[in-house]
C-alpha cells in the first residue's frame, strides 16, 4: 500500500491533525444520536479520514469489513426503463456511493437507489445503533434536480438512515441541503501540520527526512496532505538517502501545464493558438483544473471548456504581447 | 394537348439528327402557346431537346451515356445508329429475357441529385426522349408504398403504351428522397432495390427455367405470390431516380447500387443568356446587373428565376436591379450545408466601393437568417473555432484574435444558458456570435476548411480514458478504493504510483537479494496487489498494448497492466521514473501471483472458520468468494504447472522447515530463502487486514490445525502417482 493509505489514521483517537474536530465528532457520537453531516474542504484535507474515523466511532471495528459491489439498478420510470450501473462500497452498517458518477441520471439514483437503501431498516444487532449511514461523495457534482430530490429523502427516512455528504465546494450544494446538515468544515492542513505528519511517517518508515526537503515538499503540496505524502514516497523511491538539494517531482500534468505556459510565452499568434488547442485538447480534463481558477466562472456558464480556455489563452497572449511591445519596443 | 405532346416528341426525335435547327422549335413554340393564355414561363420555356439543356454539358452527356448502355438490352443487338428507330423496338420486353447472356448495364438505376430547381427532372425527361424512350413519371404526389411502387414500376417496365408509338418505357422516379422517410418509405426503397437486383446472377445460370424458378421463389415467399412473380422478372428498362439530398438516410441502400450523377448549378453566363432570350421573346427589357443579381439571389435556381421574372413582368416591362433586390417573396428558403455556412462566414466577396455598404447590409441579414435556418449552432461554433486560425487578418496585438475567442466563448455560454433553462426562444440570438467572428476574420480569399473533428475526438478519448479508469477502480482493494475518487486517483495518486512502483532491485536470482531488496520486492508486490495492478510483461511496454500512434510518443515507463499509466503521462513531458528491466518485472509478476493465491487461501480459511464462529460476510471482493474446493483448483491452475518446479518448491519447503528450528536459534539468517521473507510478509499483511483480531487468532489456530492434519507423499519418478488435493499453502 502507499504510505498515504498505510498511515491513514483509523480512529478518531489516532488523528495527528484536526484533533479538535475529532474530539467534537466523538462527543457528537457519544450523545447517542447523530445528525446528517456535511463535510467540506479542499482535496487532501482529511475529510474522508474523518468520516472513516467517525464511522468506526459509531459502529466499532466491524465497519471496516467492507466490500465493493458494482451492480446494475433497474429503474422504471413512467415513460421508459433505465438501467444504471453504480459502484458502492458497503459494510453491514454503511453504504458509500458516488452518485455523480452516473452523470445526468443522478436524479434517479437519488430518487430510487437511495430511497431503496434507506427503506431497509438495518437488522438490530446487539449494541448497535438503529440507523444506517449513507455516505455520498462529491455532492457538489450532483445536479440541481438530484440535490432537490435529496431534500425529502433526508427527512422522510431520517429514522433509519443518516446521510453523510462530502464535497470540496460547498457553494454548489443548495441551501436546503446545507440547512438540513451539520456542516463540518475541514480546512486544508497548514504547513506546520503537514510537516508534522511527514516527520511522523518518516519516523515510522525509519527514513531520515531532512528539514529542507520537508519544507520543499510542504511548499509544493498546496496544503494537500495526500499530495505531500505521495510526493514524499516518490522522493524516497527515486533517491535515498535524501539530500537537501533533491528535486521534488511534480505530477506530470502540472509539468505539462508549465510546458504549455512556456509555449504560450514563446510566441503569440493565432497559429500558435491553434497548435496549442491541439496540445490542450488531449488533456483537457487536467488542464482545466489548473486554468479553471482563472476562468472558472466563464467555464461554469459555458458548455464546452475549449472555447473558454482558448479565450483565456488568447486574452493572455494579447495582453502579454502588448506588454512586451510596450516594454521592448 | 395531345398535339403539343406529339410536337414535343417530334422535336425530341429530330434533335440528334438536326442539332443546328434545334433552337427553332423552342423559339417557335412559345409563340404558339401564348395564344392559349397564361401559363407558367417555366413550362413554356422548358427545354425540349438535348442541346437546349442548361446544365453542364458533361453531366448531360454522362446521363446520355448511361442511358445508351441500355440500348443493347432494350433495342437489341442490331442497333447501329445513335438515333433509335422506335418501330424496330416494338418487340418491347423481348430481347433481354430471351438472350442467353445478361446484356444489361452493371448499374441499372441512375440516381440524379442536386439542388431544387436546377432542371434535373427536365434533364431526365429530355434525355429519355432523346434516347428513344417513353417516359413514365412517378413522383411524390403518387402513393408510394412498397407494394404500389413495385406494381407501378413492373407495369411500366413490362407493358407498352399504345399511344407511345411503340417506344419502350423509361421510368423516372422523381423526388425519391422527399416522400420516402419512415418505415413505409424504407419499404419502398427496399422494393426498388429488389426490383433492380431481381434476376441477377442466378438467372444467367438457368435461363430456360426462368419462370419456374420465379414461381418457386414466390412459393417460398408465401404471401403476395403474384406480385413476387412480377418482381422476380429481371429489370430490363432503365430507371432514373431523382433526389435533392443524396445523403438522406432512406437512400443509403440505393446509393450502393445506383450510378450517381451530381447535378451542378448552371453557370451564370448560360443562365443569364437564357433568361435574356426568354425576356426578349416575352418583350421584356432587363439589364445585365439585374439578371446577375437575380441569378445570385435565387442560387442559380432556374425555376424560381423564371417565376420571379414572370411575377415582375406583371408590374413593369423593364426590370432594373432595384426591382430584383426589392422582391422579398423571392427569397429562396434552402438549408445550406455546414461547409457552405462556414465558407460564407469566412469569405467576404464584397469589394470595397461606394455601394458596398448597402449590399453588405443585405448580406448580413441573409447570413443571419441562413445561420438561423441551419440550426446546429454547436456545429457552426465548432467549425469556426477550428478553422479561424487559418484565416488571414491584420492583428498586431492579438487583440482581434482575443475578441474572436471571446465571441466564440460567448456563443458557447449562450447555448449553454439556452439548454439549461430550456429557453429556446433565445436561440434566435445565436447567429450573432458567429457573425461577430465573421466581422473580424472574413476576407476575400478562400480559407481551406476542415471538418471540426477535434471535439468529437477529445470526447471519444475522454470516454475511453474514463472507462479505463473505472475498470481499474473496481479492481482496487476495497479499503484503498473507498478513499479514492476518480479525480484524486488521476490527479494525485496515479502520478505518484507510477514512480513508486519502480523500486530498486538488482536483476539477480531472488536468493541473492539483500534484506533491503527483499523488502522492496515485498513492498512492490503489496502495492500492486492493493491497487489491483500487475506489470505488463511485453517487451516494448509503452507500445505493445497500444499500437495506436497516440501512445507511441509517451515517455517510457514501467507499464502497468490495466494501462492506467497512460492516463498520467503526457507526450513530450520528461518522466522522471525509471523503467524496470524485464527480468525484474517477470519476478515481480510471479511473486504477485503467488501472493494473490496465498491471500485467497487465507480468505478461504477465514471463511471456513468464520462459518463456525462469526457469521460475517467475506472481506474480499465478491468475485473471490469461491468455495474452498474451487479455490484449490484455481490455485493449482495458476501455479507454474511444470513438475520440476513443483518438486523444487517442495524441496525448498522441506529444507526450510528443517532449517526453521535452527534458524530461530541463530537469529536472522542472511541467506535465508526469499520465500521466507515473503511468507513472513504475508503474515504481516494478514495482520494489516482489517479484521476482528479475535476471529483472526481463532482462524490462525484453526489454520494451524488443518495444516497439521494434511499429509502428502511425493512419489519420485513414479508416473502412477496417487493424486490427491493439496493446499497451495503447504506447497509454498
Amino acid at each position: 500500500m502507499l504510505w498515504v493509505d498505510k498511515y491513514r489514521p483509523r480512529t478518531l483517537d489516532d488523528l495527528i491533525i484536526h484533533q479538535d474536530l475529532g474530539e467534537s465528532l466523538k462527543k457528537l457520537v457519544s450523545t447517542g444520536d447523530c445528525p446528517h453531516l456535511l463535510f467540506y474542504g479542499p482535496p487532501g484535507a482529511g475529510k474522508k479520514t474523518l468520516i472513516i474515523g467517525l464511522l468506526r466511532e459509531i459502529y466499532g471495528s466491524a465497519v471496516e469489513k467492507i466490500k465493493v459491489e458494482t451492480k446494475p439498478w433497474k429503474i422504471e420510470l413512467p415513460s421508459r426503463k433505465l438501467e444504471i450501473e453504480l459502484t458502492t462500497v458497503q459494510s453491514n452498517y454503511h453504504v458509500e456511493l458516488n452518485p455523480s458518477d452516473v452523470g445526468n441520471q443522478d436524479r434517479y439514483v437519488v430518487q430510487e437507489v437511495i430511497k431503496d437503501m434507506c427503506k431497509n431498516r438495518p437488522l438490530e444487532l446487539k449494541g448497535h445503533r438503529g440507523y444506517k449511514v449513507l455516505l455520498l461523495n462529491e455532492v457538489d457534482r450532483l445536479s440541481r434536480e438530484a440535490q432537490h430530490s435529496l431534500r425529502r429523502t433526508m427527512e422522510k427516512y431520517s429514522a433509519t438512515c443518516r446521510l453523510i455528504f462530502s464535497c470540496s465546494n460547498v457553494s454548489k450544494v443548495i441551501d436546503p441541503l446545507r440547512s438540513r446538515c451539520l456542516c463540518v468544515r475541514v480546512p486544508g492542513p497548514t504547513g506546520m501540520e503537514i510537516q508534522q505528519v511527514l516527520q511522523h511517517v518518516a519516523q515510522r518508515e525509519e527514513v531520515q527526512l531532512p528539514d529542507a526537503l520537508c519544507q520543499r515538499i510542504v511548499q509544493m503540496s498546496d496544503r494537500n496532505l495526500r499530495r505531500a505524502l505521495l510526493t514524499l514516497e516518490t522522493c524516497r523511491v527515486t533517491q535515498y538517502p535524501f539530500t537537501d538539494a533533491q528535486p521534488v517531482q511534480l505530477p506530470d500534468w502540472e509539468m505539462y501545464i508549465q510546458e504549455i505556459a512556456a509555449f504560450i510565452l514563446q510566441e503569440q499568434s493565432p497559429k500558435r493558438l491553434y497548435e496549442l488547442s491541439r496540445k490542450l485538447d488531449d488533456e483537457l480534463r487536467h488542464t482545466t483544473i489548473e486554468l479553471a481558477a482563472f476562468y472558472e466562472h466563464r467555464l461554469q456558464e459555458g458548455q464546452k471548456a475549449i472555447y473558454h480556455l482558448e479565450a483565456f489563452v488568447a486574452k493572455f497572449m494579447s495582453e502579454y504581447k502588448s506588454w512586451s511591445i510596450a516594454v521592448l519596443g | 394537348m395531345a398535339e403539343v405532346e406529339q410536337a414535343a416528341y417530334e422535336s425530341a426525335l429530330n434533335a440528334p439528327l438536326d442539332g443546328e435547327e434545334c433552337a427553332c422549335p423552342s423559339a417557335a413554340e412559345p409563340k404558339a402557346e401564348t395564344d392559349q393564355g397564361e401559363d407558367l414561363w417555366v413550362d413554356r420555356y422548358a427545354p425540349c431537346s438535348f442541346l437546349e439543356l442548361l446544365g453542364h454539358e458533361e453531366i448531360n452527356r454522362e446521363v446520355v451515356r448511361w442511358l445508351k448502355t441500355w440500348d443493347k438490352c432494350v433495342f437489341g443487338e442490331d442497333k447501329h445508329r445513335p438515333g433509335p428507330k422506335p418501330h424496330k423496338a416494338a418487340a418491347g420486353k423481348g430481347p433481354a429475357t430471351k438472350q442467353g447472356a445478361d446484356v444489361r448495364p452493371p448499374q441499372k438505376i441512375l440516381l440524379l441529385c442536386g439542388a431544387p430547381g436546377l432542371g434535373k427532372t427536365t434533364l431526365a425527361h429530355v434525355v429519355a426522349r432523346h434516347c428513344g424512350y417513353r417516359t413514365v413519371e412517378i413522383n411524390a404526389s403518387d402513393e408510394r408504398t412498397a407494394a404500389t411502387l413495385q406494381a407501378r414500376i413492373s407495369d411500366a417496365v413490362q407493358m407498352q403504351s399504345v399511344l407511345g408509338a411503340g417506344r419502350p418505357n423509361c421510368v423516372i422516379i422523381d423526388e425519391i428522397d422527399g416522400a420516402t422517410g419512415g418505415s413505409e418509405g424504407r419499404g419502398a426503397i427496399q422494393a426498388l432495390i429488389k426490383l433492380v437486383q431481381a434476376g441477377g446472377g442466378k438467372r444467367d445460370a438457368s435461363r430456360s427455367g426462368a419462370t419456374e424458378e420465379a414461381e418457386e421463389h414466390s412459393e417460398a415467399d408465401d404471401r403476395q405470390g403474384k406480385r413476387r412473380k412480377k418482381g422476380a422478372q429481371p429489370l430490363c428498362r432503365p430507371l432514373i431516380a431523382i433526389c435533392n439530398d443524396l445523403y438522406a438516410p432512406a437512400l443509403r441502400p440505393l446509393r450502393a447500387v445506383a450510378k450517381i450523377v451530381h447535378y451542378k448549378k448552371p453557370t451564370v453566363d448560360r443562365l443569364s443568356s437564357r433568361l435574356r432570350f426568354i425576356c426578349s421573346s416575352e418583350g421584356l427589357s432587363i439589364d445585365r446587373p439585374a439578371l446577375t443579381t437575380l441569378c445570385e439571389r435565387m442560387e442559380h435556381d432556374v425555376r424560381s428565376c423564371l417565376n420571379t421574372l414572370q411575377f415582375l413582368s406583371k408590374r413593369t416591362r423593364s426590370i432594373r436591379s432595384s426591382h430584383v433586390s426589392g422582391v422579398q417573396c423571392a427569397q429562396k428558403d434552402i438549408v445550406k450545408s455546414a461547409f457552405g455556412i462556414w465558407q460564407d462566414l469566412f469569405t467576404d466577396k464584397v469589394p470595397a466601393g461606394p455601394q458596398s455598404s448597402s449590399r453588405a447590409g443585405g448580406g448580413f441579414e441573409r447570413l443571419y437568417s441562413a445561420l438561423g435556418d441551419f440550426g446546429d449552432h454547436q456545429l457552426v461554433l465548432a467549425g469556426l473555432q477550428e478553422n479561424f486560425p487559418a484565416a488571414r487578418y491584420l492583428d498586431s496585438h492579438m487583440a482581434r484574435t482575443a475578441a474572436v475567442a471571446d465571441a466564440l466563448a460567448d456563443g458557447d455560454r449562450l447555448l449553454r444558458a439556452v439548454h439549461r433553462r430550456s429557453d429556446f426562444a433565445a436561440l434566435k440570438f445565436a447567429p450573432a456570435h458567429a457573425l461577430a467572428v465573421r466581422a473580424i476574420v472574413a476576407g476575400p480569399q478562400r480559407v481551406q476548411m476542415r471538418w471540426p473533428s477535434s471535439q468529437a475526438d477529445v470526447h471519444r478519448r475522454t470516454v475511453a480514458h474514463r472507462a479505463l479508469l473505472q475498470g481499474w477502480l473496481t479492481d482496487v482493494h476495497p479499503t484503498v478504493f473507498s478513499t479514492l475518487s476518480s479525480a484524486t486517483a488521476v490527479r494525485e495518486v496515479l502520478p505518484a504510483l507510477v514512480r513508486v512502483v519502480n523500486r530498486a532491485v538488482r536483476p539477480v536470482a531472488p536468493h541473492l537479494f539483500t534484506a533491503e531488496e527483499r523488502g522492496a520486492m515485498a513492498a512492490m508486490v503489496d502495492l500492486l496487489l492493493a491497487h489491483g495492478l500487475t506489470l505488463s510483461l511485453s517487451a516494448a511496454p509503452a507500445t505493445a498494448h497500444h499500437p495506436q500512434p497516440a501512445h507511441a510518443d509517451l515517455p517510457e515507463t514501467t507499464a502497468l497492466s490495466p494501462t492506467v499509466h497512460t492516463l498520467v503521462l503526457f507526450p513530450g513531458v520528461p518522466h522522471g521514473g525509471k523503467v524496470m528491466p524485464l527480468t525484474i518485472r517477470q519476478m515481480v509478476v510471479q511473486q504477485l501471483q503467488l501472493e494473490a493465491i496465498r491471500r485467497r487461501e487465507a480468505v478461504f480459511m477465514d471463511n471456513a472458520v468464520g462459518e463456525a464462529s462469526v457469521s460475517a460476510p467475506p472481506e474480499d471482493a465478491p468475485g473471490h468468494g469461491l468455495s474452498s474446493s474451487q479455490g484449490a483448483e484455481e490455485g493449482g491452475s495458476q501455479r507454474p504447472p511444470s513438475g520440476e518446479k513443483r518438486y523444487q518448491l517442495t524441496v525448498a519447503q522441506r529444507a526450510k522447515e528443517a532449517a526453521g528450528a535452527g534458524a530461530k536459534k541463530a537469529g536472522p539468517v542472511r541467506k535465508a530463502s526469499w520465500l521466507d521473507a515473503l511468507r513472513q510478509k504475508s503474515e504481516r499483511a494478514g495482520q494489516h487486514r482489517p479484521k476482528p483480531s479475535k476471529a483472526e487468532e481463532a482462524q490462525d489456530a484453526a489454520a494451524g490445525k488443518t495444516v497439521q492434519s494434511v499429509r502428502y507423499k511425493f512419489h519420485e519418478g513414479f508416473t502412477n502417482a496417487v493424486k490427491r488435493p493439496v493446499r497451495m499453502k503447504d506447497l509454498m
